[in-house]
């Protein structure tokens, strides 16, 4: 069969996802959980010493607290049945990434199970993070240099 | 700030939709659909049109994945500027994302005291 | 169309939460002898939505508050109103910042009336806190 025909084949014989209910539920979903977010946000800026500038961290570290006791209970996962993208964009669904696979595989030991399979899931959002961080200061550097750009 | 209630609800559903359409659209695996977003974070970043984002949307910017790039991004980028060239790579073990981290420690908590349930997916 | 049915109501609140509180935009605390002209430079920016300004002695920290749609610039916004304080008052030490945590700081001091000799290193503070960066 010709490659094209099998692509063809294919895709009469998936079902298409209902693609405005998907979307809307994720718009929905991922729009509340950022909307906690702004609530959490409020309550640091206005107990503690953050500015909005500097809320964004505490704000994420604790979402993702959230999405630690959510998961532990088997809840999180729940959620992302019914929200598709709304609940695995928002750092809630990195984190539900991170810690499923922590705890899922404790039984073979903190260094090797922990350890080893911690970003099993959610490494290649830390990778590509972390190296398109790198590439993109370094393109600014040499665009700044050559006197194209400025900081 | 009421304002900034409706347009955090507003942005990061947005961002979330974008993320659905490039799952079903765009037949992208979530792990794929994450990184194209962290990735779009960065240069957005690099441009310098998170901040304003931020700006405007309060968590509706910082909550979605997308500010693991922006906050790795500007953390790298004020690095050079302060000290060049050698700032980009020492910027790099410099930046951090809270988001990283915090994920990393509750990891570890979350192991400790919860049991499986086969969640992982 | 469920979803739309949940989303509207929620909308509606929102909108009207947001219509009430429209006295007392633009205040200033502290030394009164200029009040008058701080008012009228701020109320000439149309991106301005609401301030408070504390005064003491050669210390002015102008809070503001940007219209939503304005926020995009906040930063740009930010640098343009402390320039024109720094040109209207070359003798004064002014702090312009459009961050939320110093605004409601600052109607934090105008509340509970914060004595002279303490309002000096609350202005200080806030300061730093807001030249923070992440």
């Amino acid at each position: 069969m010709e490659k094209e025909q099998y692509k063809q084949l294919e895709q009469n014989v998936t079902p298409n996802p209902p693609y405005f209910k998907n979307v809307a539920k994720a718009f929905l979903v991922g729009g509340l959980i950022c909307t906690i977010g702004q609530a959490v946000s409020l309550f640091y800026m206005t107990f503690f010493d953050f500015t909005e500038a500097t809320v964004g961290n505490p704000t994420v570290a604790t979402m993702i607290f959230f999405a630690m006791i959510l998961t532990g209970f088997g809840l999180y996962k729940k959620i992302g049945q019914f929200a598709g993208a709304g609940s695995a964009v928002p750092v809630t669904g990195f984190g539900n990434a991170v810690i499923s696979a922590a705890i899922e595989h404790r039984s073979e030991g903190l260094v090797l199970g922990v350890g080893g399979n911690l970003f099993k899931l959610a490494g290649s959002v830390v990778l590509f993070g972390v190296v398109s961080a790198f590439f993109i200061a370094l393109i600014k550097f040499i665009l700044v240099t050559l006197g194209v750009v400025s900081w | 700030m009421v304002m900034t209630f409706v347009f955090a609800f507003f942005v990061g559903g947005i961002i979330c939709a974008i993320g659905q359409l490039l799952m079903d659209f765009g037949k992208l695996t979530p792990g794929h659909t994450l990184s194209t977003l962290v990735v779009a974070g960065a240069i957005l970043a690099g441009m310098g049109l998170y901040e304003p984002l931020i700006n405007f949307a309060g968590a509706g910017a910082t909550v979605p994945i997308t500010s693991f790039g922006n906050s790795l991004t500007h953390g790298a980028i004020v690095e050079a500027e302060k000290h060049g060239l050698v700032g980009v790579l020492t910027g790099m073990f410099e930046v951090t994302s809270s988001g990283i981290s915090a994920a990393v420690v509750f990891g570890f908590i979350g192991a400790l005291i919860f049991k499986p349930k086969g969640n992982v997916d | 169309m469920k979803l739309l049915g949940m989303m509207l109501p929620l909308l509606v609140s929102l909108s009207l939460l947001s219509g009430c509180g429209e006295k007392e935009k633009f205040i200033v605390y502290g030394s009164p002898e200029n009040e008058k002209e701080v008012e009228a430079i701020l109320k000439e920016q149309d991106f301005v939505d609401k301030t408070t300004v504390i005064q003491y002695d050669n210390s002015m920290l102008v809070a503001v508050q940007i219209k939503q749609w304005d926020k995009w610039k906040k930063a740009k916004l930010e640098k343009k109103l402390q320039k024109k304080f720094d040109e209207k008052y070359p003798n004064k030490d002014v702090f312009v910042s459009a961050d939320y945590k110093i605004f409601y700081e600052a109607n934090k001091i105008k509340k509970e009336q914060v004595e002279d000799n303490k309002l000096k290193d609350k202005i200080k503070k806030l300061k730093k806190l807001a030249k923070e960066e992440t």
